[in-house]
Parts: structure tokens; C-alpha cells; sequence
């Protein structure tokens, strides 16, 4: 894993949580990747899908989580928004997803097109 | 007619899985401030009368389809005041009183509820439609107001500050889906 740079063939997954409820159907509502300082997701890494979701939820643990999503960076590029390496103490997967180069918050536009290609890695609901 | 009725509910109601439950049932307890409930039925839910023998009333208070759903709005509305920094287990913020009560008077004057009402991380309220391959996001600030409309592929995003284009543009969104 390239701490500077996120290849075209890595996964980003996001958490989300159960309440209050972020879900449309079979998807995230756009709004879990609308965050005014970009999205924050887990590179993959070389682990599995098992392994980053047991990692995310022992991360996330004190929260309930309704799923873990995944986008991979092919897709980000086709809608144009911008992975961005983003390892802190805490988590060395840590990145971030902004709309481009100068904006971190990502358009409704483009949010609406990751949580529709978005893959549901793990349904955790009950 | 709608007839509320108050009265003390055990603290374990007040649970959001247990909420989201008796909304699926029909049933819906608003509880306020002063720990009293008020309790709504949906017409002929089977359930009114389990819960109302279970509390000894003896009115059923039952509302038409758009008057449920626009008291279920308010009720989850008033749900997000609860929210605390981190709510989504990462930096979302609480969402001010001001965009709450923003959003509950728009959702008030709706003649269309929108099915969909979301919290989101950066201190917004947002209501969705979707009507076959239309959809329509509005996200509610407390002094900005963001659209997202999608017709096909004609993709559209716009700002206002004026709280009476969301009246303007729910009214559009579906009154184009009637003639269309």
C-alpha cells in the first residue's frame, strides 16, 4: 500500500451506521458521503473484505452498524471525484474521498452517484 | 378526525428500534418534552387495539394516509435533535434546533411528504422523492437550502437561500410527474 498515492485498483469502505436510519431501499442515501471535510473510508490495503469490516467494526465499535459499503477508486475516477491518502495514528488505512483537487465536499451530483455504485460489502442489520 | 390522547409510556418505548417498529404496526407515540405521549393510529391498523387495551383507552384516534405521514415526518424530525457529535461513527455534527424547526415547519405545509427524511454530517436535514426515474434531494440548512433534481439523465444542482422554492420545486417535481 503506497502511503501517497491510491492506486486504481484498490477498495474504500465506509461504515454505516444503524441509527438513525441512512437507507433507501437496497443503498446509502447520498448523504454518507456528504461530509464538509471530505468522506473519510479505509483503504483495503491487501486485506480481505472480512478482515477490513471486522477492522472497521472493532474501530467503530460504541456504534451500531447498519452496513460497510465499498467504492473502488476505478469508480471514484469515473465520477470524478478524488481519493486521497489520508493515514493517521489511529488507522493506517484512513483516506479520504473529495470532490476534486480544490473541494472537499463532494456535490450532491457525484454523492448520489457513489451510493448508487456503491457495493454492500456486509449487511449487518438484524 | 384525529383525537390525540395523553398519558405516561414506559421508558422502554422510547426506544428507536421499538419506534420503528410500531411505525411499521401503524401505531406512532410522540413523546414530549413533559414526558406525556400522544398517541396515532393509522386507519384500521389492527394493532390500534392491542395497544389501546394495553392502555386502557378508549378512543381511537385514526388519520388519513397523508396525515400519518406527515406526523411520522415530524416524529423522526424530532428524533435528530438527539443526535450527538459522531453520530455516524465518524465527525458528523448534532443538527442545530434551528434546522429542525426549519424542516418541521416545511414539512408542516407539504401537501406531499416526502418518504424519505435523512440527517446528514454537516448540521442538514435532507427529504428525497423518487418517482420512477425522477428523483429529487433537498438538503435544508439553516440558512442554505441545496437541490438535487435527476430526470433521466438530465441531472440538475442548484442553491437558494429562500425557503419558498422547496414549496416551488416539490410542487413541480410532482405536478410534471402528473401530466408527464
Amino acid at each position: 500500500m503506497n502511503p501517497n498515492l491510491i492506486e486504481s485498483s484498490e477498495v474504500l469502505f465506509r461504515a454505516v451506521q444503524e441509527y438513525p436510519h441512512l437507507w433507501k431501499g437496497n443503498r446509502p442515501s447520498s448523504l454518507i458521503f456528504r461530509h464538509e471535510n471530505g468522506v473519510s473510508v479505509d483503504r483495503d490495503g491487501d486485506r480481505t473484505d472480512d478482515e477490513v469490516c471486522d477492522f472497521l467494526q472493532s474501530n467503530l465499535s460504541a456504534h451500531k452498524l447498519k452496513a460497510i459499503v465499498s467504492v473502488t477508486a476505478e469508480q471514484c475516477k469515473e465520477i470524478d471525484v478524488l481519493a486521497v491518502p489520508r493515514e493517521i495514528e489511529s488507522n493506517p488505512y484512513h483516506a479520504e474521498i473529495h470532490d476534486s483537487e480544490t473541494k472537499m465536499l463532494i456535490s450532491k451530483a457525484k454523492a448520489r452517484s457513489l451510493a448508487i455504485s456503491c457495493r454492500i460489502v456486509k449487511n449487518l442489520s438484524d | 378526525m384525529t383525537i390525540p390522547i395523553k398519558h405516561t409510556w414506559p421508558t422502554a418505548l422510547k426506544d428507536s428500534r421499538y419506534d420503528q417498529k410500531q411505525a411499521n404496526a401503524g401505531c406512532l407515540f410522540i413523546v414530549h418534552p413533559d414526558k406525556s405521549v400522544t398517541f396515532y393510529a393509522q386507519s384500521n391498523a389492527y394493532t390500534n387495539a392491542y395497544y389501546f387495551v394495553q392502555n386502557k383507552a378508549t378512543t381511537t384516534p385514526t388519520l388519513n394516509r397523508d396525515t400519518w405521514l406527515r406526523v411520522m415526518n415530524e416524529k423522526k424530525i424530532l428524533e435528530f435533535r438527539k443526535l450527538s457529535v459522531g453520530w455516524d461513527g465518524y465527525n458528523a455534527h448534532p443538527i442545530p434546533l434551528t434546522v429542525i424547526n426549519r424542516v418541521l415547519s416545511v414539512i408542516k405545509n407539504l401537501k406531499e411528504q416526502p418518504l424519505y427524511i435523512f440527517p446528514s454530517a454537516r448540521e442538514t436535514i435532507q427529504i428525497e422523492y423518487d418517482i420512477d426515474d425522477k428523483s429529487l434531494e433537498i438538503e435544508i440548512g439553516s440558512d442554505n437550502i441545496e437541490f438535487l433534481s435527476v430526470d433521466g439523465s438530465l441531472v440538475k444542482e442548484w442553491s437558494s437561500s429562500d425557503i419558498k422554492d422547496v414549496f416551488r420545486v416539490i410542487n413541480e417535481f410532482h405536478t410534471k410527474r402528473l401530466v408527464s
